[in-house]
């Protein structure tokens, strides 16, 4: 009898099976004969064409969208649906939905943003220069050629890049009364700051000197202590991760020459930031516990949670908007090198690429095309609606309708992820602060090209040793970086120890090999 | 045949449960091939390049694989131990009360943590012990005692884990002793107090004994889970925290945290597999030494 039951549960599962495997091919070979028979018509079908970007969806998005949908209705007869992915797990998300075949047409594409990890993974759609004439005419004007060459992996571009790449530096904003009080008229090094740090200790119960996240500003006063020692990436360049040990170089050094943070003179640099966050951590002016903190210090500044705040120049005009409006005035300090110069954004800071699944490939790119390149759209998809989250003013600029304040905008510009659009086609913005001003005028010309700007580090041959040195990285790096270690030398001798343990010379050998090859081709 | 025809409504029944086990535990074994390939989107699960035992070298090059295992394998029987003890406390102290609307309301409280999860737990946590503004250094602050600095100190979290553990799955292990413990025969209870048996006699010598064999059922479960860590709770609670990861690294937290934005899913399985044969090599051994003390009682 045994035998029986246990011969039928064979049968199961054999023809169990085989259902799941003829399952599979026939959607494949399903989703070949829509790209066949999409290729050829025109836009007879109605498609729904679903797109994932970065952060959160702002309030007013329904509204906005289905403003979108109906143009694009009318127009290519198709119309999208978003999702987001939240900022805090980027990292795990990203990657888990280009892996788990669901729905995806289009996501936002950046080289800071895995592009070339999930673009040799097999995660885009291959694009080609002739392709996108065909289907997005309007952005193929507007994009400067080399933008397309500089998103080649393995020769086959992968994302579109934005048309107009941001002009943008990381600065870190302070307030000018508490400058005030701590004597302060102007801040020309991060090293320096230590009054200010002390009079908000001092002075303002309940306010953090230094209110980091556990992402984005964990490793950041510890990136402005490196940068006045050599023009620094932020991030090294095997793993992208600013919260990571790896390989770096000095990004004005016209030859390249790759170093390793755990050698000399890199890791003697480290060593004397790590000694002043140190002192700063056991005075109390970093918070305890940035790894359990989930608000940005730049979302704690102006309520006066946090000292200073850490950003971009784009990201950050709404907190100095914030800010002004509720009297708060604030002193921006651009994170520059030693040169005083910083580096411009590489052409892929911004982009968007079709997913290798996508059905609509085609239609995808005519309606990116839209949504980037024509200003109806464009306004629509960065600014919101007209009337109600901006208004055009006589004077030809951008600017809030009346009653509504940067705070109570439900659409604020920037906040919805389409940062890809082409900025170029929006006029001037009304109602930015004169400090804003002040630091975009005096940002734009210390912007430079440099010689490594556009390498795209592919990981492949090194990964379980990357995979490693991050964990390495936030076991050993990050207590570093905030300063809570005990002793900084023997911090940075256990640091260094996992660290060449996990392969840090082989990566390096890696980059070394892979920058040498992009110098070259240049 | 004959048997499935007498008994066709027990296979009945046991069909729903066949059916899940094929779905989600045999066919996914399948996956097991993936710890041993390069995996790419073209090749999928079974013809991504063999690269037979590569995956593993990550996980036993970062140095931390004997001391993750032994986190994962300590904190469990820990947790496992804490809970089996506290559960039958718990539970025999249920029994034991008469009042029916306060046993209801303390089981219903005991219960209640049960279904708020690690995410909304560590919330709890962090407002009532981070540095600044937490709840507990407040009130220090105002006793003139110097404040603790919980999220940097080890030493703190040897007990919070257990003790969060319980608190969240004790109401859960209970109810599973009351069960057994309802069950017992009233009879013996009653002539035990006839023969002048006190009530905390009774506890010892009747209900402990009787509570035997679902523990013993109830323990190796739980081994079968002992080097699953409880990953959100650590994930949620600990985090990316360094200061603490010596102490606090288990298996799962470690592969998540150096593979999440690799999602590599050759080395993910491989650390998988690692697991699952370590859970298998414990269960066995946990079930043979059952059966050796006491035949009746072992699982197979």
């Amino acid at each position: 009898m045994r035998r029986g039951i246990r011969g039928r549960l064979w049968l199961g599962a054999a023809l169990l099976c085989m259902l799941i495997v003829l399952g599979l091919t026939a959607c494949s070979r399903n989703a070949d004969k829509q790209d066949v028979a999409a290729a050829g018509s025109g836009h007879e079908k109605e498609v729904k064409l679903i797109g994932y970007l970065i952060g959160e969806a702002p309030k007013g998005m329904p509204q906005v969208l289905q403003a979108i949908n109906d143009k694009l209705k009318n127009d290519i007869n198709a119309t999208i649906e978003l999702n987001y992915i939240g900022w805090n797990d980027v990292a795990s998300k990203y990657p888990l939905v280009m892996a788990s075949g669901q729905d995806v047409d289009f996501i936002f594409a950046a080289d800071w943003n895995f592009y070339v990890t999930e673009a040799t993974k097999g995660a885009f759609y291959p694009l080609s220069q002739s392709m996108l004439e065909q289907y997005m005419p309007r952005h193929m004007a507007a994009m400067a050629p080399e933008a397309l060459r500089a998103a080649d992996v393995n020769g086959t571009p992968y994302m579109v890049p934005t048309s107009s790449p941001d002009r943008k530096v990381n600065v870190a904003l302070f307030r000018k009364d508490v400058m005030e009080k701590a004597g302060m008229t102007q801040i020309t090094k991060f090293s320096e700051i230590e009054p200010y740090l002390a009079e908000i200790k001092r002075d303002y119960p309940g306010m953090i000197p230094l209110n980091l996240d556990s992402q984005y500003d964990l490793p950041t006063p510890f990136a402005y202590l490196m940068l006045e020692k050599f023009a620094w990436f932020t991030a090294p360049f095997d793993s992208g991760d600013p919260l990571a040990q790896g390989i770096t170089a000095d990004m004005e050094d016209p030859a390249a020459v790759m170093y390793s943070m755990a050698e000399e003179p890199i890791l003697g640099w480290q060593k004397e930031a790590a000694y002043i966050m140190k002192d700063w951590y056991d005075k109390g002016y970093i918070n305890k516990n940035p790894y359990a903190n989930n608000i940005r210090s730049k979302d704690n500044f102006c309520n006066g949670k946090s000292g200073i705040a850490f950003g971009n120049s784009i990201d950050m005009m709404n907190v100095f908007m914030s800010c002004k409006e509720q009297g708060i005035e604030v002193y921006p300090f651009p994170m520059l090198y030693p040169s005083g110069k910083a580096a411009e954004s590489s052409w892929l800071n911004n982009g968007v690429a079709i997913a290798a699944s996508s059905k609509n490939p085609e239609r995808t790119l005519e309606a990116l095309d839209l949504i980037m390149e024509d200003p109806s759209y464009a306004y629509l998809a960065y600014y919101g609606i007209e009337g109600v989250n901006y208004t055009i003013t006589p004077d030809g600029t951008v600017g809030l309708p009346e009653g509504v304040t940067s705070e109570s905008n439900t659409y604020p510009p920037d906040a919805a992820g389409f940062w890809f659009v082409n900025k170029n086609l929006f006029k001037p913005v009304a109602k930015s602060t004169e400090s804003y001003k002040e630091l975009q005028d005096r940002i734009q010309p210390l912007l430079e090209p440099t010689p490594l700007v556009g390498f795209l580090f592919n990981s492949d041959q090194v990964k379980s040793e990357i995979a490693n040195l991050k964990s390495v990285s936030t076991q050993y790096a990050q207590p570093i970086y905030i300063g809570a270690v005990s002793d900084v030398e023997a911090a940075f001798d256990t640091l260094v120890q996992h660290l060449k343990k996990a392969g840090i010379n082989k990566v390096k050998a890696e980059v070394q090999k892979q920058a040498a090859e992009y110098i070259a081709s240049r | 045949m004959k048997d499935i025809r007498k008994n066709w409504l027990l296979y009945l029944m046991f069909l729903p449960v066949a059916v899940y086990f094929v779905v989600f535990a045999y066919i996914p074994m399948g996956g097991v091939v993936m710890a041993f390939e390069s995996y790419s989107r073209q090749g999928g699960m079974f013809l991504s390049e063999w690269v037979g035992f590569d995956n593993f070298h990550y996980f036993f090059a970062s140095g931390k694989a004997w001391l993750v295992t032994r986190n994962t394998m300590v904190y469990n029987v820990m947790f496992l131990g804490c809970y089996t003890l506290f559960s039958i406390v718990a539970a025999v102290f249920l029994s034991e009360i008469r009042r029916k609307s306060f046993k209801k309301l303390s089981q219903t409280l005991m219960f209640l943590p049960y279904f708020i999860s690690w995410v909304t737990v560590s919330a709890f946590v962090y407002n009532f012990l981070n540095y600044e503004y937490g709840i507990v250094n407040k009130l220090l602050h105002y006793m003139d005692v110097q404040a603790l600095d919980i999220y940097s100190n080890t030493s703190y979290w040897y007990f919070l884990l257990p003790f969060l553990y319980v608190w969240k799955w004790v109401g859960y292990g209970s109810i599973l002793y009351l069960a057994a413990i309802v069950g017992i025969d009233q009879e013996i209870y009653e002539a035990a107090t006839i023969d002048g048996a006190t009530r905390l006699q009774r506890i010892t010598r009747i209900t402990l004994p009787l509570l035997k064999p679902t523990m013993i059922i109830l323990l190796l479960l739980g081994l079968g889970r002992i080097m699953r860590g409880e990953f959100d709770m650590f994930y949620q609670l600990i985090g990316n925290n360094g200061l603490l990861m010596d102490a606090t690294d288990i298996i799962d937290t470690l592969a998540f945290r150096s593979l999440m934005g690799s999602a590599d899913f050759g080395m993910a399985s491989s650390v998988g597999l690692y697991q699952s044969v370590l859970t298998l090599i414990i269960i066995l051994t946990a079930n043979w030494l059952v059966r050796r003390y006491d035949r009746e009682q072992a699982l197979f």
